[in-house]
């Protein structure tokens, strides 16, 4: 029988970062493997939001110490030395808890883009305007959008739940190989969360990960996760499989320290 | 020794004027009239009023000629400019030279302005003295342009684009050109005036459009400044409406080192409408200066202004705009909305909106935002792979967008992707 060596994509080790001067991840470690679904889960205010901010590279958040390489192409590269933009287009994508709405740039153009600056850094080609609408037609599809939020100002007037299926069809469309969900559920009914993990879901591949943030069990009902951390106060306090989201679920995060 | 720079001024202004002996005694006895009042006049300073942002002071410090030698301007030299499907009539630094493109329909006519004062089609009071201290030197210099009347119900499909290219041969030389446009009631008509500098070194160049649109009649104009970095560009446009008549007015102020536009629009009669859009976008040193004033002397008139600068570097951007309603325009309904964008520190706006309201029963409103570039918007972006200057672009697009919607000439579109690309290069 063959043995199916894991594929590190991505190894944060001893991770500490600060906002505003205050401690908000503390000697954090995770190794996630290509092929794999992380769920983080943790109360309000536990770092989630920071670390998924800290891997993106937004300059709100300062790392203290540690390290983040992240694999990609035969390399193993620093993750936290690049900028936001190149961390991108090497396939690192994160899906806002709270997505930026503005107005008069149109979600279309935007997302060519984007499209196109990530292919150019992948040796994929670029696409022209209509072959990408056809892209993008076919993916909002998936999703159940209405074909008019394509080509409205990018999140602008979007309610909750529409700017969260905005962030999965840019994730649909990007195809990243991390992809980090910062509640991703939060602000969508049971239908649309539904909707909206099936295409995540359905995004599964070998070669590609996620690290999907939650607060809520429901969205894993739909999306098995291999691994499952809670984090607490800036620590993962516990880790275990899926069923240990489920405990979480009955018990609530309290007993968890003790764990 | 210091030599006095307005003296300079005079001395260009008697050989400019030495050059009309052969025009008809009206137009002479108009430009004497308008040199009397120009001499009589001290420069605009910082404490006028009008020039309260705009310090031209440097501009009066050149000394200016005008052109001799024969201009050459190769239609390549303009090309980026161009739509095949216009009528084009082209003017190097200051003078005609060429009329390419597609043919215009019968009903109207196209002609140098100086044979519509020869064959008696224009009178003084079609010109309209200034009171300006640069347009009044139009008034005595002009000796150029286009006169363009469109007779009752003659509607042109195509835009009818007026270049006024300044090649090399503008350098250190003043150009003043004028262009009358008479359009007939229910008449339809679109005009693109654009100003492509071909030089780095320093002119002036004052340009004059006068709109006239007839009764239920429609006019467009588009005008697009694009000088040379070193050119001082004055510009003015003056419309009049008559009743239910549609005039679409769309400024993009992009080049010259110092720009200033006046526009001033008056609607006579009533149910007129009038969409007014500026956009300005300055760089380096650039002082872009707009004024407008918009006057609704009769009932039911609409004005839509939307103004959008976008500055970075050190350059200025200024908007001074006035919507006037006295008592006799019941039930106007006008609005003024102006938005600024700006990168860094060293650059910035100045803006004046005003609606000066003596009806009553009127609808009015207006509102001014100046923002930095936001930072969340820029990070959003970076994390789907846009690098800054590309993401700088996208925002910048989405600055303008609304005013890049539903042209008053389709075509235009061509500039705005023009100006947004070179901008921030
Ligand atoms: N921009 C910020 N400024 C100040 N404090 C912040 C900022 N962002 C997060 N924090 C603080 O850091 C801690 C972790 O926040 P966050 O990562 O958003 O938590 P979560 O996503 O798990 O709810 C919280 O105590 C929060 O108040
Ligand atoms: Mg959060």
């Amino acid at each position: 029988m063959a043995v199916i060596v894991p594929q590190p994509l991505l190894n944060i080790t001893d991770l500490q970062a600060r906002v505003d001067g205050h401690v908000v991840l503390r000697d954090l470690n995770l190794t996630v493997n290509r092929g794999e679904v992380h769920a983080i889960m943790g109360p309000n205010g536990s770092g989630k939001s920071t670390l998924a901010g800290v891997l993106a590279g937004d300059s709100a958040y300062e790392v203290v110490k540690g390290r983040v390489v992240y694999h990609t192409a035969g390399k193993a590269l620093d993750l936290l030395e690049l900028d936001v933009d190149a961390r991108a287009r090497a396939g690192v994508f994160l899906a806002f808890q709270y997505p930026t709405e503005i107005a008069g740039l149109s979600n279309a153009v935007f997302l060519r883009s984007a499209y196109n600056a990530v292919c150019s850094e992948q040796g994929r080609t670029p696409l022209d305007a209509l072959d990408f609408d056809d892209l993008l037609q076919e993916k909002a599809r998936q999703l159940q959008m209405d074909k008019g939020f394509i080509y409205r100002p990018l999140n602008a007037g979007f309610s909750g739940g529409e700017k969260k299926r905005n962030e999965v069809l840019q994730m649909a469309v990007l195809a990243p190989q991390l992809a980090i969900l910062d509640e991703v559920d939060s602000g969508l009914d049971i239908d649309a969360v539904q909707i909206v993990a099936k295409t995540i879901d359905s995004l599964r591949t070998e070669h590609n990960a996620m690290v999907l943030i939650t607060h809520y069990h429901r969205i894993l009902n739909f999306i098995t996760p291999q691994h499952v951390h809670v984090l607490q106060q800036g620590r993962i306090v516990a880790s275990g499989g899926s069923d240990l989201a489920r405990r979480i679920e009955n018990e609530g995060y309290e007993n968890k320290l003790s764990h | 020794m210091k030599t006095s720079s307005v003296t300079d001024h005079a001395r260009f202004v008697a050989r400019a004027l030495a050059r009309t002996q052969d025009e008809p005694l009206w137009l002479q006895e108009f430009r004497r009239q308008a040199r009397q009042r120009w001499q009589a006049m001290s420069p605009p300073t910082l404490r006028s009023e009008a020039y309260r942002y705009t310090n031209i002071k440097p501009l009066l410090a050149e000394r200016l000629g005008v052109v001799t030698g024969k201009s050459t301007l190769p239609p390549t030299a303009y090309a980026p400019l161009l739509d095949a499907a216009e009528h084009c009539c082209v003017f190097a630094d200051g003078r005609y030279v060429r009329t390419q493109g597609a043919a215009l329909p019968q009903g109207v006519q196209c002609v140098r302005v100086q044979q519509a004062i020869s064959s008696g089609a224009l009178c003084a009071q079609q010109l309209q003295a200034s009171e300006d201290y640069l347009q009044l030197l139009n008034d005595i210099c002009f000796d150029d342009g286009i006169y363009v009347q469109v007779a009752a119900g003659v509607k042109l499909a195509q835009p009818l684009h007026l270049i006024f290219v300044n090649t090399a041969q503008a350098a250190g030389n003043a150009m003043f050109s004028r262009n009358i446009i008479d359009v007939g009631r229910g008449a339809e008509l679109q005009v693109i005036e654009s100003h492509y500098g071909l030089t780095a070194d320093s002119y002036l160049s004052v340009a004059r459009t006068v709109i006239n649109v007839g009764e239920g009649g429609d006019c467009a104009l588009v005008k697009f400044q694009h000088e040379g970095g070193g050119a001082y560009h004055f510009s003015a446009v003056e419309g009049q409406q008559q009743q239910d008549s549609r005039l679409s007015l769309l400024n993009i102020s992009y080049g010259g080192r110092l720009a200033r536009l006046d526009s001033s629009i008056e609607q006579l009669a009533k149910g007129a409408h009038c969409d007014f859009r500026t956009l300005y976008l300055g760089k380096e040193q650039q002082v872009l200066d707009n004024c407008a004033e918009i006057k609704h002397l009769a009932v039911e008139g609409t004005t839509q202004q939307r103004v959008r600068g976008i500055v970075r570097d050190r350059a200025r951007g200024i908007f001074a705009g006035n919507i006037r309603v006295p008592r006799q325009a019941q039930r106007t309904n006008a609005e003024q909305l102006t938005k600024n964008l700006l990168f860094g520190k060293e650059c910035a706006v100045y803006i004046r909106p005003q609606l000066q309201i003596e009806a009553d029963d009127v609808q009015c409103s207006h509102g001014a935002t100046s923002s930095r570039m936001a930072a969340a918007d820029l990070y959003y972006l970076a994390t789907r792979g846009i690098d800054h200057r590309h993401a700088a672009q996208l925002l910048c697009r989405a600055h303008v967008e609304e005013l890049a919607q539903d042209l008053p000439i389709a075509s235009a579109q061509r500039f705005f992707d023009m100006v947004l690309a070179h901008f921030l290069r």
